[in-house]
């Protein structure tokens, strides 16, 4: 179980912007914590997917991809804001993230 | 094996197959609109990989080796060497029968054609005597990373070999397969369909509270609510596929406040969390419901629940165990056991 630091948080933050940004060809300014990625941006779950692999790559991960799956069902991700919150989750817990809602 | 593998369409569905087989060493053909923009589609695929490669995802020879096995066109003549065609474009019967009557033409006679439709009977999507021996519906669930399973539509006329061909092709790429004869086509979305509009009858009967459905749905049945699910998936989805679910049912009329209102909500714009709302969202205010009946509601959704599975399992010949687990699968959570 990974500690989470503001630098962890910043750092995420970073990346996530900076993917966004590149991928949905938007100005950083324009990406925020409340902007909702299918509506705002015109982004999509393979977008998250994506994501969830350069995070696993870069923290070294070990997290099934099924339990990402179980996990947002209960709790969807439509901001930025909660995308990030669910990454530092994912890197806190990996394949414990379920326990949470126990 | 199957190694040539057409796939028709860029909307949601078709980027989320390729993807998804990307890294699997097929050789893929990615067949978009003919209006479709291929240099602007080729542009982000590219970037997407190259991003891929500079994470760490992917190697160097990876990398290469994807470069080398995808073909991004909208010209079907690139399927002339192809031996697994999957189509995933819009649910709209004319232009499937269109797109595969010209398929027909052009692809191998032993090249299998199958269609990722949601609602459409396969053997109606056919093209010719040639083809009804290698032809199935192979419904994907959306997003196929995080969905274990895959229905295999098996039209009257489908070979064994066929079907033993679609049964590897899944084991290759990690999916599960649930196998249905043309008549329990789509199982898994017609028995949630059974539930759903028993919960929106209640609702629509003012015996309940969409939020109070929702949050029992949660506590007792499913991870997810049963409008919540409707705006996620998207009104016009729903509405589209109810009609072809329920067209010809002796029970059509059961479905009919359902179907009107989710016309309603369409026509006012309302598709779901893509919009300003459906069911939810702008304009609905949050309603508790009556807590006096609570017991009664759940009573009758559980109910519903058993006589839905009961139903399908019924008509179907598919062991009991065996449906619980897709359907578990289907919801990325264990499902209420059926006594």
């Amino acid at each position: 179980m990974a500690l989470i630091t503001e630098n962890t948080r910043k750092e995420v933050t970073e990346i996530v912007y900076n993917f966004f940004a590149d991928e949905c060809e938007v100005e950083l300014k324009d990406i925020h914590g409340d902007t909702n990625i299918i509506n705002d941006i015109d982004g999509d779950s393979l977008m998250f997917l994506e994501l969830i692999e350069i995070f696993k790559k870069k923290y070294n991960l070990d997290i099934e991809l099924k339990t990402i799956g179980k996990y947002s069902v209960k709790h969807p991700v439509q901001t930025i804001g909660q995308l990030i919150d669910m990454q530092l989750l994912i890197i806190e817990h990996e394949n414990k993230l379920l326990e949470l809602d126990n | 094996m199957l190694k040539n593998i057409g796939i028709i369409g860029g909307g949601k569905m078709g980027t989320n197959l390729l993807y998804y087989l990307l890294d699997m060493d097929f050789d893929l053909t990615w067949i978009l609109h003919p209006d479709a923009n291929i240099e602007k589609t080729q542009k982000t695929f590219n970037r997407r990989l190259s991003r891929s490669l500079e994470a760490g995802i992917l190697d160097e020879n990876r990398f290469k080796s994807i470069l080398n096995r995808i073909n991004i066109s909208n010209t079907l003549e690139v399927l002339a060497s192809c031996e697994l065609v999957i189509e995933a474009i819009d649910e709209n019967v004319e232009s499937k029968q269109k797109l595969f009557a010209t398929l027909d033409k052009i692809a191998p006679t032993g090249c299998i054609f199958t269609s990722n439709s949601s609602s459409i009977k396969p053997s109606l999507l056919i093209p010719s005597e040639n083809r009804k021996e290698r032809f199935a519906g192979l419904h994907f669930f959306y997003p196929i990373a995080l969905k274990d399973i895959v229905e295999i539509i098996l039209p009257p006329t489908a070979s064994k070999e066929t079907l033993q061909q679609l049964i590897s092709f899944l084991k290759v790429i990690g999916r599960h397969s649930l196998i249905l004869q043309e008549k329990d086509s789509f199982i898994l979305n017609r028995l949630i369909l059974q539930f759903q509009n028993q919960a929106f009858l209640l609702v629509h009967e003012k015996k309940a509270s969409l939020h109070q459905i929702d949050r029992i749905v949660r506590e007792h049945f499913f991870p997810i609510g049963v409008f919540e699910f409707f705006d996620s998936v998207g009104l016009d989805v729903m509405l589209a596929s109810i009609k072809n679910y329920t067209k010809n049912d002796p029970l059509e009329a059961h479905y009919l406040p359902l179907i009107v209102q989710l016309q309603e909500l369409v026509s006012a714009g309302r598709l779901g969390t893509k919009s300003k709302g459906g069911f939810y969202g702008e304009g609905v205010p949050d309603d508790p419901g009556n807590p006096e009946n609570e017991e009664e509601i759940i009573y009758k959704l559980k109910a519903s629940w058993s006589e839905a599975f009961r139903h399908f399992l019924a008509t179907s010949a598919l062991p009991a165990a065996e449906l619980k687990s897709a359907m578990d699968e289907y919801f990325g959570a264990e499902t209420p056991k059926v006594v």
